[in-house]
Formats: C-alpha cells, sequence, structure tokens
C-alpha cells in the first residue's frame, strides 16, 4: 500500500467515524436536551 | 484454517514474501483478512451452535403443555439470549467473516484498509460473547426482556442487563469498525479496472450494508446507553414514571431494527448472486439492476420501522404510511428474486450443493417474503402481532434466508479457503436434512399464530399441542443436521481431509477469488492485479 494510498485511507476512515459518533452523540444530546 | 497453513509453507508464490506465523501470535496478533475472516466464522459458528441449544431448550419445553423443564422467568431467558446471541453473535459476525475473507480477493487487494482494526473488531466479539454467555450466571439471571430488551422491562431487570447493555455496545463498536474497514476498502483499494459497475455483487451487498451499519449501530448505542442512564442515573427516558415514554424506546429501537434486518439479509443476497450464475452457467441477469435493488431496499429501510408497532397506537395516516412504505418494500426484492430466477432461465444447471442451498434459499425466503407483505398490512398485523405467525415470517427470513446463504457460500468458497473439496454426499445430506426439518419446524408456527397462539410464553392452551410437538421435532432434527455439518462437512475440510480443491473448482464461477490456488495463498494480490475487460481475470 502505497503512503497516499494509507494517507486516503485514514482520511475516509475517520469521516465514517465521524459520522457513526456524531450520530451516537447527537443522538443521545437531542433527547437529553430537547427532549424527543 | 489449518489447510491455508500448510499451503503457506508448501507453496510460495511470487507475491508471497513470508509465510504464516505460527501458534497461537497466528491468531492473536492477525492482521491478515484471511486468517481473521476465518476466526469470525468460527467465532459465529460456535455462537450459532450455543444460540442452538438455547432454542432446542425452547422447544423442548414447548413440546407439550404445561410447565416441563424450565420456569416461565428462565423461559423469557431463554428467547431473549436466543435471539441476542443469533443475532449479534452469529449471522452479523459470520458475513464479517464472509466479507474478510472474500471483499479483498474479489476486487484484488493485498489486505483489508486497516488490518489492525480489523484484528480489534474480531478480539472485541470474546468478551462481549462471554458476557452474554455468562449473564445466566448472575443474580437474577440472564436478561429477559426479548431481544429488542422494550423498556420499561429493561428498567426491572437484574445485572444482566447492564451486562447485555455492555456487550451490545462492544458489538456494535466492533461492527462500526468492521464496516468502516469494508467501506474504505471497497473504495479505495480496488484494483486497476474494477470500477464500481464491475464489481462482484457479494460486495455491492456489503457496500452498502456497511453503510447500513454505520447509521443504524450509534442509533442502537444511544437507545442502550439512554437505558442504561435510566436504570443508574435517575434520568427518564423511558421510565413513565419519571415521566419517560416507553414506546419511544420502540421507535428508536426499530429505527435500528428494521435496518438491521436488511443488514443481516443483504449480504446473503450477494452470496445468492454470486452462486446461482456459477451453476446456471451463465452470467448474473440484470447485474445493474441487482445495485440499484439493493440499495433500494437499504434506503426503504429506514422509512418503515413502525411497521414493528401498529398496535401500540399510532394515527391512521401513520399507520397506513407505513404499511405502503413497508409493502413498497417487496417491489425491488422482486426485482431480485426475478433476476435469480431470469439466471437460471435456459441455463446449463447442476445442482452441487452450493446451488440446493442457494435455489432452497429463493423458494423458502420467498416464503418468508410473502408473510412480511402479509404482516405488513396494518389491519392483518394487529391480528398476528406478537403471535408464532410472526416468528414463523422472520426464521423464514432469517434461518432460510440468511443461513441458508451462508451454507451455500461456505460450501462454494470453501475448497478455496481450505484447499480441499468437501464430500458431495455429505453436503447433499445436511441440505436436504436442513430443509425438511426446517420446514417441519417453522411451517406449523403459520398455523398456531393464526390459531392465536402468542410467542415468548412457556405455557400454552391444550389445543395448539399438535403442532407444537411436530416443531419441536423438527427443530431437534433441524440442530442434528447442523452436527452433522461439523462433523461430516467443516472438520474434515478444516483438517484438509478430502480431495485436493482445483484454483477454480465450479465451471462457471467467475471473479478474482478463483483467480488464486485453492487454498488462497497466505498474501494474495500484494501488487495490484492487471484486469480483463470485465475485470473477472487476471491477464498480467
Amino acid at each position: 500500500m502505497t503512503p497516499e494510498q494509507q494517507r486516503a485511507n485514514r482520511r475516509l476512515g475517520w469521516i465514517l467515524a465521524t459520522i457513526a459518533i456524531a450520530f451516537f452523540i447527537g443522538f443521545i444530546a437531542r433527547g437529553a436536551l430537547f427532549g424527543f | 484454517m489449518s489447510a491455508v497453513i500448510d499451503h503457506v509453507h508448501g507453496h510460495h508464490d511470487e507475491h508471497e514474501h513470508h509465510g504464516a506465523p505460527r501458534g497461537w501470535r497466528r491468531w492473536l496478533y492477525a492482521t491478515n483478512h484471511k486468517d481473521i475472516g476465518t476466526m469470525y466464522l468460527v467465532f459465529a459458528f460456535t455462537m450459532f451452535m450455543f444460540g442452538g441449544v438455547l432454542a432446542l431448550g425452547i422447544r423442548a419445553e414447548l413440546f407439550e403443555p404445561g410447565l416441563q423443564f424450565v420456569n416461565p422467568q428462565l423461559f423469557n431467558q431463554l428467547t431473549t439470549m436466543h435471539g441476542l446471541i443469533m443475532v449479534f453473535g452469529a449471522i452479523m459476525p459470520a458475513f464479517v467473516g464472509f466479507a474478510n475473507w472474500l471483499v479483498p480477493l474479489q476486487i484484488g487487494a493485498a489486505d483489508m484498509a486497516f488490518a489492525r482494526m480489523n484484528n480489534l473488531s474480531f478480539w472485541l466479539l470474546i468478551p462481549a460473547a462471554v458476557m452474554l454467555a455468562t449473564s445466566f450466571f448472575m443474580p437474577g439471571g440472564a436478561p429477559a426482556a426479548g431481544w429488542t430488551i422494550y423498556a420499561p422491562l429493561t428498567l426491572q431487570m437484574g445485572p444482566s442487563m447492564d451486562a447485555a447493555i455492555f456487550a451490545l455496545h462492544i458489538l456494535g463498536a466492533s461492527s462500526i469498525m468492521g464496516s468502516i474497514n469494508i467501506i474504505v476498502t471497497i473504495l479505495n483499494l480496488r484494483a486497476p479496472g474494477m470500477t464500481l459497475m464491475k464489481m462482484p455483487l457479494f460486495c455491492w451487498t456489503w457496500l452498502i450494508t456497511a453503510y447500513l451499519l454505520i447509521a443504524v449501530m450509534p442509533v442502537l448505542a444511544g437507545a442502550i446507553t439512554m437505558t442504561l442512564t435510566d436504570r443508574h442515573f435517575g434520568t427518564s427516558f423511558f421510565n413513565p414514571g419519571g415521566g419517560g415514554d416507553p414506546v419511544m424506546y420502540q421507535h428508536i429501537f426499530w429505527f435500528f431494527g428494521h435496518p438491521e434486518v436488511y443488514i443481516m439479509i443483504l449480504p446473503a443476497f450477494g452470496i445468492i448472486s454470486a452462486v446461482i450464475p456459477a451453476f446456471a452457467r451463465k452470467r448474473l441477469f440484470g447485474y445493474t439492476s441487482m445495485v440499484y435493488a439493493t440499495a433500494s431496499i437499504a434506503i426503504l429501510s429506514f422509512i418503515v420501522w413502525a411497521h414493528h408497532m401498529f398496535t401500540t397506537g399510532m394515527p391512521v395516516t401513520g399507520q397506513l404510511f407505513f404499511m405502503y412504505a413497508t409493502m413498497l418494500i417487496a417491489v425491488p426484492t422482486g426485482v431480485k428474486v426475478f433476476n435469480w430466477i431470469a439466471t437460471m432461465w435456459r441455463g446449463s444447471m447442476t445442482f452441487e450443493t452450493p446451488m440446493l442451498f442457494a435455489v432452497g434459499f429463493i423458494f423458502v425466503f420467498t416464503m418468508g417474503g410473502f408473510t412480511g407483505l402479509i404482516l405488513a398490512m396494518a389491519p392483518i398485523d394487529i391480528l398476528m402481532q406478537d403471535t408464532y405467525y410472526v416468528v414463523a415470517h422472520f426464521h423464514y427470513v432469517l434461518v432460510a434466508g440468511s443461513l441458508f446463504a451462508m451454507f451455500a457460500g461456505v460450501y462454494y468458497w470453501g475448497p478455496k479457503w481450505t484447499g480441499v473439496m468437501y464430500r458431495e454426499r455429505a453436503g447433499k445430506i445436511h441440505f436436504w436434512l436442513s430443509i425438511v426439518f426446517f420446514n417441519i419446524t417453522f411451517f406449523p408456527m403459520h398455523f398456531l399464530g393464526l390459531a392465536g397462539m402468542p410467542r415468548r410464553y412457556a405455557d400454552y392452551p391444550a389445543q395448539f399441542t399438535d403442532w407444537n410437538m411436530i416443531a419441536s421435532v423438527g427443530a431437534f432434527g433441524f440442530g442434528l443436521a447442523q452436527v452433522y455439518f461439523l462433523f461430516a462437512v467443516v472438520i474434515p475440510m478444516m483438517r484438509g481431509k478430502g480431495e485436493p480443491a482445483p484454483q477454480r473448482p465450479w465451471d462457471g464461477a467467475e471473479g478474482l477469488e478463483w483467480e488464486v490456488p485453492s487454498p488462497a495463498p497466505f498474501h494474495t494480490f500484494e501488487t495490484p492485479p492487471k484486469l480483463n475487460a470485465a475485470a473477472t481475470h487476471v491477464i498480467g
């Protein structure tokens, strides 16, 4: 795997992980702060 | 699998820099996608047998009316743990095992994008499985709130509920990491020439499944975290005593739960889409429509969740929306079934074991799909809610759907994984025992449900006895069929006992996984292969 590929992989991986974490935290925060 | 180890030391192709590590380090520190795939599959099969034993406990109790072996509380624990273990411990890890083995091979990649994270994803499963399995020995026994872990039952359970919540968090984290790995591998590491629309359908179905997982696993994690805070930190998200709403939990759970159903079936569609063309000796009919149908099913799966909740009370407009949206899923699913049949049409078909399981899948999965359509209709669902008709429906989808597809996949790719052919006679015996006993077990449940027998009860009125007896006999027969599979197929193949498998054991099989020797070498495609125009063969 080339360094460019590794960078691209990490970038996409972080984007996807951020989406998952945002869903998790955002979901609880919405329920806690504003109710459902 | 040991056959792979043998091969590695007996064969060194030009890509191979070093062999597999030896001993326990090979597995504990595994970063090779094939080794991790094997571990996932072995883990999933172990959990499948464990969940199966729990199911046999349920069926033994229901063999006749009255309480024979377990009390109602333990019965509820058995149904809950059977569901949790089969969904999160068996089906999902098994498909991740298939993905680990096949995605890099099918797209011409050297390995998964994040090899160490892949190792972590697998090893996280073990503590979660131990926590789930040992929860039977905790004070108050295992969780007994059903696999859906509905509030407010979850607020009344003992410490095992905390263990189950923690286990689900870990399993969810593992799934999300696995999904990220699969998406990045598919999007970034395909061999030159392997465009998305030339990719095998198994990769397509897993790509879409991985997006589904990333979207809905955090929702489940959020719901069970809120359950945890309701239990221990004084919040009242779902606790009606503090102003919370248990029905909201159901909405949240099923917003995860319905896409989860497709998470468990889309990779199965991918396997069937590989097997049928191979044994019909024809290209898959309607490849493009298959891709769009898979995506359509995934999108629709987000807007149908409340069909699980028609009896909780909702406006008629809401019922109509969820009813019609659910029925709409039959369209892309019908496209798939049509395409599989059209692929077989005038093909030079042979019926080796993978094809038997694939054709069996189409028959029985379609029956499960039809009962799903019936349950989608709100007026009927209100009558059938929580009856054995629902139990029959989802077992037709998940056992005859997901499990039969996995069996098809094991027989189809097993020679590539292990380097030996299974015994065809043993495979056929396994198929016929499975499909006959499966139907003996679950078909009578339609009658029981229509007659009004509710699920999740340890006892029942005498008029339900005959069909329950038949279902219990079928369940034990089905269980024995899987023990036969273990001893007659799985163990011999893992030990390398059998005819050596050629590189391409099936005439009609196409794809890059058949371009490497059997068993697949420890390292494959370390330099990106040059592919033909259809991206099915390596030309340099």
